[in-house]
Order: structure tokens, then sequence, then C-alpha cells
């Protein structure tokens, strides 16, 4: 059977329907991929395919919109501050803990989901092509299904979020508003904190401490010291996630003149100051453990840091290029490596009891 | 006196300096022997527009001149010692000269263009030799990269190969102060197409497919680069195989490696794969043939007879 294409204007009325997907139920549009990143193109051109042909399982479906394992990135520190609050016997509201925890896990999914589908929508997925789950690239599911589970967990977060927000009106509404900003900021606005080259450190700060500071407020009205220093080093951790993926996709954002921090730095520079995280990371974690109490228990977690840090630290040493097999997929090693460390704590943590 | 198109010969050693013996007999070389694909292609395009035959004549010249200075700084940096089946000029001439010569004729070129005076066809040239270069930057960097993927592959080929034809589709629409940015996006499209497939044909010729030529084979391989067949070979394949690979020394131990079946079936699903490139080469072009005025519609009866020949070569 012989392929059909379709050329959509990005102003002709039909545009939408092909973008989302709702211009037909038998058949998908999948854009054509572009190598020409240097212009935004007027017009779109799509590939039809049959809606069924060579669509996996509705569940692996879910599992790779989802991307359940980058939950870590915004679960860990909560969870763990959790954890860390209940051994200090610190005074806890566990309907708000626990409301909080699921809309923070809502929310999370939603911020994935509809950055997948915005980033498909302004054609941003043309450029960073191994970015986001890409279901909708590949016919997997339509944008605008897309569309609407990014929009329903968000009503889910919000859900759940309220009983935290009746509650501390102040505190919640603040910290909230406060990351709203940073994410508008971060993707939205037209010079982007991202493509000013801040991106990582707002990423370091959201995901770690003050992510920490709004639940520990929101559930126990006190921040707890060594929740703090924990939520330091896992936002440091997403913050190099981040950082990895910038140096493998360095390539790309170069030709599309998007301004990372590490594209700032250039590929030599920008891979010294990676290692040089990696080598920190580790040290810093126990060093300022000692300060906190739980100190020692927390020093003792550490400890797994090490190898792989070093392990990975070596690798980005080692690179010639961004395009070098020593960093392909290290980004992704490295958000294991956070997925892991979350377990290994939560075991050395658990129970979470005095 | 008007140039004639006839019989175009981009060099001519009254181009140069004749006190540089050395520089006029590299460049005889060097000129020699080559198909001229790339002004052949200039030529057909421009011959649907309004052009005189000195602007056609200047850019053929120029693609023919970034095309060759890129061959002899090519040639030295992976150490080839043929090229068209002749010494390469860094080994006849020295890799100083070969050096000089290409920087020589990159600078003739931007003298050209100023001379021809379209500031915008300078910039798309000169950007164009910017993109060149960093594909070929890219490219050397990839040598004894054994994990490379056909979509690293495509950013590099998009670069080194596809820019050079991006440029013959579109260089005659700025050289007429034709600037319609459908047109030149739809050209950058098909431009970028016809360079991916020139490549992968190209690359398929290193494992004997369609090698009607008879050229060298396995030349990539045994010089530690991963072209975009053996990535696509090798997609799925376990580290030790890509080891045992690029150690192979003939095709039949490749066909071993992989098992024959597998070879062949990567072969058609690759030639799939760029089946579905010409088609949207087409489907691009019948949306490039709505945006053309009338008297330039002929450029789609030409155009519609290269991809074909370019990728399936003599079927």
């Amino acid at each position: 059977m012989s392929l059909r294409f379709v050329t959509v204007r990005r102003n002709d009325p039909d545009f939408d329907g092909y973008i989302t997907g709702d211009f037909s139920s038998t058949e998908r549009a999948i854009p054509i991929s572009s190598l020409n990143i240097k212009s935004q193109s007027n017009f779109m051109t799509f590939k039809i395919v049959a809606a069924d042909e060579k669509k996996p399982t509705r569940a692996r479906i879910v599992w790779e919109g989802l991307r359940p394992r980058l939950l870590t990135i915004t679960v860990t520190p909560a969870a763990l501050s959790l954890m860390i609050m209940s051994r200090q016997s610190m005074p806890i509201h566990w309907v708000l803990a626990i409301t909080s925890l699921l809309g923070l896990v809502f929310l999370h999914l939603s911020v994935f989901l509809l950055n997948d589908f915005f980033d498909y929508y302004r054609g941003r997925d043309q450029v960073h092509r191994s970015r986001g789950s890409r279901i909708i690239q590949k016919g997997w599911a339509t944008a605008s299904a897309v569309r609407f589970w990014g929009f329903f967990n968000l009503a889910l977060g919000v859900i759940f979020g309220f009983p935290a927000f009746f509650e501390k009106p102040l505190i919640v509404g603040g910290i909230g508003g406060l990351a709203v900003l940073v994410i508008l900021g971060y993707s939205n606005l037209k010079q982007g904190l991202r493509d000013i080259g801040l991106g990582e450190i707002l990423v370091s700060v959201c995901l770690g401490p003050l992510l920490v500071m709004g639940y520990g407020l929101a559930v126990s009205n006190s921040v707890s010291a060594p929740a703090l220093a924990m939520g330091i080093i896992f936002g440091w951790m997403s913050s190099l996630i981040f950082q990895l993926k910038n140096l493998e996709e360095m390539i790309t954002t170069y030709q599309n003149r998007t301004r990372t921090m590490i594209q700032r730095l250039g590929f030599d520079r920008g891979k010294k100051f990676i290692a040089l995280q990696l080598y920190a990371l580790p040290i810093v974690a126990i060093v300022i453990f000692q300060f906190v109490e739980l100190g020692i228990l927390l020093s003792i977690c550490s400890i797994g840091l090490f190898f792989t840090c070093y392990w990975l630290a070596r690798r980005v040493c080692h690179a010639d290029s961004p395009m070098s097999s020593i960093l392909s997929g290290i980004a992704d090693e490295m958000a294991v490596l956070h997925l892991k460390n979350a377990i290994f704590f939560s075991i050395l943590l658990f129970p979470p009891i005095a | 006196m008007q140039k004639s198109l006839k019989d175009l010969k981009v060099y001519s050693s009254s181009d140069f300096p004749s006190y540089l013996p050395k520089l006029n007999a590299l460049y005889d070389d060097l000129f020699s022997g080559g198909k001229g694909f790339r002004s052949k292609l200039i030529q057909m395009v421009s011959r649907h527009l309004s052009l005189k035959n000195e602007a056609v004549y200047l850019l053929a010249q120029t693609i023919e001149f970034i095309h060759n200075a890129s061959l002899l700084h090519d040639d030295l940096v992976d150490r080839s010692s043929l090229r068209r089946n002749k010494t390469t000029a860094w080994l006849k001439y020295t890799p100083e000269y070969a050096v000089l010569a290409g920087d020589y004729l990159l600078a003739r070129v931007m003298v050209n263009l100023s001379e021809f005076g379209n500031i915008r066809l300078i910039q798309y040239t000169a950007e164009m030799i910017s993109d060149l270069l960093e594909g070929e930057w890219i490219q050397d960097s990839l040598v004894g990269e054994w994990n490379v993927t056909l979509e690293q592959l495509n950013q590099v080929h998009n670069l080194k190969t596809a820019s050079l034809f991006k440029w013959c589709l579109r260089a005659p629409f700025v050289a007429q102060e034709t600037y319609d940015e459908d047109i030149h996006q739809l050209l950058d499209e098909m431009g970028g197409l016809l360079g991916l497939l020139f490549q992968r044909s190209d690359d398929l010729l290193d494992f004997n497919v369609r090698n009607y030529e008879g050229k060298a084979i396995l030349g990539d391989l045994k010089s530690g680069y991963m072209n975009s067949f053996a990535a696509f070979l090798l997609q799925d394949c376990e580290e030790a195989l890509r080891l045992k690979f690029k150690k192979a020394q003939s095709l039949d131990e490749v066909k071993l490696l992989v098992t024959p079946d597998l070879f062949e079936r990567r072969l058609q699903e690759f030639d799939q794969v760029n089946q579905e490139s010409i088609d949207l080469y087409l489907h691009l072009m019948e949306q490039l043939a709505q945006a053309l005025p009338e008297k330039e519609q002929g450029l789609r009866d030409d155009l519609i007879k290269l991809p074909h020949p370019l990728y399936w070569r003599k079927r």
C-alpha cells in the first residue's frame, strides 16, 4: 500500500484536527520529523497511517506516556522528608501528608503529559527528538488524548492539593504560586529562563529545598533540617539529570540557538562542570548531613552515591563529543541513580519512627 | 559576451594565478574525472528560472569549488590515498598544499559571489559552508564510535551532505531574488531528503549493494567509521557483536557475523525506509508545484526524476 502524506499550513482551519489527531477515528496523522531546525516552518507534513497500526498494548502506552520512573524527582524529596519528620517525632497531619503527596504525583504526571503535548503542538519536539515520551510522535496516542489526560491529572492534582490549601492557604498558595511562576518562566516566556541558561539551577532549587520546605510547612507547620539537607542533595541530582541531557543534546540545542547553561559553558567546560558536580555530590552530602539530626544515618545512605557518581563522572570526562557513545543514555542512568538512592534511603529510614 | 552553458566547465586554469603552477596542476587533477552532479543540478533548476547564463555559471562553479574544497580537506582528514582512481592531492602535493588549495577555492567562492553582489546569496553560501564543516567535524569525532545511531548520523549527513543539495535547489531562487518563505522551506526539505538518499545509497556501496561502478568496499568500516547502513544493520545488536563487526575484513565475514538472513532483512527494511523518503520527497514536490508560478512549473517535471535514480541507482 502506498504511503499517504498530507501537508497542512499552520493557519489552515484543518490544522488543529491533524495536530490533535481528531481529524479521523480510523486514521492517525504522524508529523514528519524535519532535520531543518533553524527556522520554524509555516506548515507541517503528516504521514497518515491506520489508527491501530503497530500499536502496543494499552498498558505499555500508559507506562511510556506517564514515565513513572521520573516520578522519583518529585515524589522522593517529599516522601523522604515525611519519613524523616516522622522519625524526628514532629507533629504530622497525616491526612494532609497523604493527600498532598498524591496531589504531587498527579501534578507531576500532568506537567509531563502537558509538556509532551505542548512541545509537540508548538513543534519543539522537532528540535529535541529524543525528549519526552514520544507516544504522540509514534502514533500510539492522539495529541488530544495526551492533552486530556494531562488536564485530568492536573485536576486531580488540584483536588488532592485542596485540603492542604484550605488548611494553610498562605504557605501552600505562596509556594505553589512561586512554582507556577518558575515553570512559566522556564518554558513559556519568549526568553524563558531555560533559554538564558538558568533552567538547571531552577530545577535544583524547585525539585529540592523548595519542594521539601513547602511540603514540610504544609503537613507539619515546620521545616525539618535533615529533610532540607536531603532535599538539597536530591534536587541537585535532579538538576544533574537535566544537565546530562543537555550535554547529550548539545548539537541540537546549538543549532536551535537554545541557551542552556551547558551550552553557554561549551562542551569541554560543560563536561568538566558536570564531572566536578558528580565528584562533589557525595562529599557535600556527607558533609552537610553531619550538621543535622539523623546525620549519621543519612551519611550511610550517601555512601552508595560515591561509586556510581564516580563512574558517571569518569564517563563524562572521557567523552570526545556530544555524540560520543560514552554519553549515550547517561541522563537516563542518572535518573536511575536518583531512583535507586530514593529506594535505598527509604529502606534505611523505614520504619519512619524515632 | 554571454557565457554559454553548453559543455559547462566549471574549472578553467585562467581562473587562478598563472604564477602558481603547482596550484593549477593540483586543480587540473582535482577537477578532472568528477561527475559534476551538483553543478548539473544547479543547471537543471536554473533552466526554469529567469537567470542569466553568467549567474548559472557562477552558481555551478560555486558548488563545484565548495564540493572539491571539501574533498581536498576530507581526503587529508581521512588519510585517503585515492580519489577518483587517482592519488589524492595531499599525497601527491603535500598536505600543506592540499589545505591551502582547499582554502583558496573557498576564498575564490566568496570573491566571485561578492562580485555578483547578492548579499543574501553570500550569506546563505557562507552558512552552507559552515554547516558542511560542522558536519565534517562531527563525523570525524565519530570515528571509532560503534554505538552510533541512524538518528545521529542523519544529523551529521544533514549538515555534511544535504547542505550542498539544499543549496543547489535554493541558490538559483536566491540568485533570482525569489525569497518566498514557503518555496524555500519546501526546497530545504526536499534538498535535505536528496542529500540523505544520496548519502545512504553511497553508504550501501560500502557493503557492495547496487555497486554497479565497482567502488571499493568496506572502506568506511576499515577506517573505523560506522556508516548509516552499518548503524541500521547493527541496531539492537549486542556490544560483543559490534566489537567483532568492527574487526571484519570481508563482506562475507560481515554477513556471517550478523547472519545472511538478518543482513538481507535489514537491507529490505533500509530500502523501505528510504523509499518512504522518496515518497515524501514526491509529496513535497507537489506542494512546491502549487507554490511555484506558472512559468516555473517545468521544474516539477525535472525534480520528479531525481530521487529514484539517486537512491536506487541503475535499477
